[in-house]
């Protein structure tokens, strides 16, 4: 595998959506070349946020943030107390709080990998390395 | 996204309205639907906001201001349009207010790294390719420091890289979504790489941080 296919390949390799095959033919490469190891590890500083598949580590499974939502759900209260449709605009503040709230209980810190095969997220579009932010003449040794 | 229907229809489970179905539900008066279609995206639409800020609080209260914006704005969303597009939408332009509100200067980027980031840029440093994709998403350290250095672009910049990377949507997709021209959209994206490059190896060169040296 060329350093150009290795590196158009980092963020589904990041991602995971590679087979056993692609994915070790990957790691030889990044073994045997130097330059391509340093610019994946360029890569691996900002992929945690752009490349995990729910945005990244949820800091909120380790802390209780159902305040947030209740909090919010006061301030559409007074914010609509005046208003036409007060009482509806409640409404919809009282289940989507619920639901907030239920849903913070729930969360898990990590999505397991069924969860990741089976994110409906759109299907990837490959970026070229002209697209990538790490092109083939960063950080070579 | 979408098709619930259809898949219920596959496993012989009770029929789930659809988008549609529940935005007319909500039309009509019946606003627990709209709850349902919020249990829908919620997940999806807090995702998107984390890629955009790291505080969890700030992620939650956006993820709720979204749908509130949604539901005040329900008149208006044209059914030809899928709601799961017209959601994120929404999200986009809620995170990009948020982003041009609170934009940080560049120069705090090496300022004070924590622990947990100095903890993770020892593993950027040691630990194998493998190694590395299979940890970040424990790691605290690891989406702060992504965030460090995403958080130093602009905001206009920071947007397009997070939709083209983070979201993989088309050049064509988020030109739509922004209201931009697709040539203004490549144009950021080239300079928020050009940015990102050029943060990153200031991180990578801080004598504060010193790895990957
Ligand atoms: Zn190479």
């Amino acid at each position: 595998m060329s350093c150009f296919e290795t590196r158009k390949q980092f963020a589904n390799f990041w991602r995971k959506r590679l087979d056993r095959g692609q994915a070790v033919l990957i790691t030889d490469h990044l073994r045997e070349c130097s330059s391509c190891d340093h610019s994946f590890r360029a890569f691996a500083l900002t992929a945690p946020v752009l490349h995990s598949a729910f945005g990244g580590y949820d800091a909120s499974a380790h802390r209780g943030i159902a305040g947030s939502a209740i909090y919010k759900l006061r301030t559409v209260r007074e914010s609509n107390r005046h208003a036409p449709q007060a009482g509806k605009w409640t409404a919809i503040a009282m289940v989507l709080a619920a639901s907030m709230v239920a849903y913070v209980a729930t969360t898990v810190p990590n999505p397991s990998l069924t969860e990741v095969l089976t994110s409906p997220q759109p299907v990837s579009t490959l970026s070229s390395v002209q697209d990538s932010a790490f092109p083939l003449d960063d950080f070579a040794g | 996204m979408g098709g619930l229907g259809a898949q219920a229809e596959i496993t012989g489970e009770v029929p789930v309205r659809t988008d549609q179905e529940l935005v007319a539900d909500v039309r009509a008066g019946d606003s627990a639907a709209f709850g349902e279609l919020a249990g829908r995206y919620r997940r999806r639409i807090e995702s998107l906001c984390r890629r955009f800020f790291s505080d969890p609080e700030l992620v939650r209260d956006l993820t709720q201001e979204c749908f509130l914006r949604a539901f005040a704005g329900l008149d208006s969303y044209r059914c030809e349009m899928p709601f799961a597009t017209w959601i994120r939408t929404i999200a986009v332009n809620a995170s990009y207010d948020e982003l041009r509100r609170r934009r940080r200067r560049p120069e705090e980027l090496v300022a004070d790294f924590t622990s947990a980031e100095a903890q993770w840029g020892e593993l950027l440093n040691h630990a194998s390719p493998e190694e590395l994709t299979g940890i970040a998403e424990e790691r605290r350290g690891a989406y702060e420091l992504a965030h460090r250095l995403l958080n130093s672009l602009r905001p206009e910049d920071r947007l397009v890289l997070v939709l083209r990377d983070g979201e993989e949507m088309g050049v064509n997709e988020i030109a739509q979504t922004l209201g931009w021209s697709e040539a203004k959209v490549k144009i950021r994206a080239f300079r928020a790489r050009q940015a990102l490059r050029k943060q990153a190896k200031r991180v990578i060169g801080s004598r504060r941080f010193g790895f990957l040296a």
